[in-house]
């Protein structure tokens, strides 16, 4: 079969493909060597076919799922020894800031002792009291009747109870307790 | 100059300090005392303990056989170091509260007087309470609630 030069070109695309037989591959071949219009032509498949294989997504291999899990344990101790080393960047800062804050943080918190310091005494105090639970106590009591005194068990409050008045009146007692 | 600038920011440092310890040391010297009297009925009339008195229900309940506790008034009197107050009780009764000031527990000293029926004395720590009853008062007894605050 015989084929002039516009016959050729039109191979190019067959060429491209590799569907073409050997005789019009030798012509071609030939062909394209003095015709900057087939390799023109040629060079833009080219490019485009590259750009096509390039936006292609890459199917992983049957490898890349048998060894999934080592390499998610491996990621997994990488970032926790980050973490460690994070941790350990922050101590570090920690003890750099400490010699500029040191003085000021001492002197602020003496002051706030200071301050808090008779308030606290006045809690501790009465912390001991209300841990015992010694609400009252009576020192003397004095009565024309009879009294009587109750300490409660759970909150050990103190009751004062003064029976009604006898007949006739009755002397004034006084007890010092 | 420096070292004498170093000298005032010091000076300036320690009276400050001692502003901020003597504020309180004065304000918590006003030796007041603020006395709260309940004024409460017991009775058998009802099997009601009113709201207020909720807090202290069970202590009564445990005391007293009443099955009714009803706030009759409360009275607020507050004291200085040996002043002392009257009230008068809703029977009519005068009760006469005098303050006399921390004992060597830093308690509060109270002297009570109840209308020549009861004179008393007790001590209180900050939020104690004390129970004085037994006068009878319509169809129950009464009973004062005395809680001390300083």
């Amino acid at each position: 079969m015989k084929h002039n030069n516009k016959n050729l070109c039109s191979l190019v695309q067959a060429y491209f493909d590799g569907q073409i037989n050997q005789d019009d591959l030798i012509r071609f071949k030939a062909h394209l060597k003095h015709c900057p219009n087939c390799q023109n032509i040629l060079r833009k498949l080219n490019s485009v076919s590259d750009f096509v294989k390039s936006t292609q997504e890459s199917v992983p291999d049957k490898a890349f799922f048998d060894t999934i899990w080592e390499r998610v344990e491996d990621k997994l101790v990488q970032e926790r020894l980050s973490v460690f080393g994070m941790m350990q960047g922050w101590i570090d800062n920690i003890f750099y800031y400490v010699r500029f804050f040191l003085k000021p943080a001492l002197a602020v918190c003496f002051i706030f002792l200071l301050i808090m310091l008779p308030h606290l005494e006045k809690r501790v105090k009465d912390g001991v009291h209300v841990a015992l639970r010694v609400e009252s106590e009576i020192k003397r009591i004095e009565s024309k009747t009879n009294v009587m005194i109750v300490k409660t068990k759970p909150k050990r409050w103190t009751v004062i109870w003064v029976m009604p008045p006898q007949r006739g009146g009755g002397k004034s007692k006084c007890m010092e307790i | 100059m420096h070292g004498n600038l170093n000298l005032a920011v010091k000076m300036v440092f320690v009276l400050i300090c001692v502003v901020f310890v003597s504020v309180p040391v004065v304000l918590s010297n006003n030796n007041e005392v603020s006395i709260n009297i309940t004024a409460i009925m017991a009775s058998h009339e009802t099997d009601s303990i009113d709201s207020d008195l909720m807090p202290i229900a069970d202590e009564f309940k445990t005391l007293f056989s009443y099955s009714s506790y009803k706030k009759i008034k409360k009275y607020t009197v507050v004291l200085k170091e040996n002043q002392s107050d009257r009230i008068v009780l809703p029977q009519e009764q005068d009760l006469v509260v005098d303050y006399k000031g921390l004992d060597e527990k830093d308690n509060i000293a109270i002297h009570v007087s109840m209308g020549g029926v009861l004179n008393t004395d007790f001590t209180l720590i900050d939020g104690g309470h004390i129970l004085i009853g037994g006068p009878e008062y319509e169809d129950g007894v009464l009973v004062l609630l005395f809680e001390a605050k300083f």
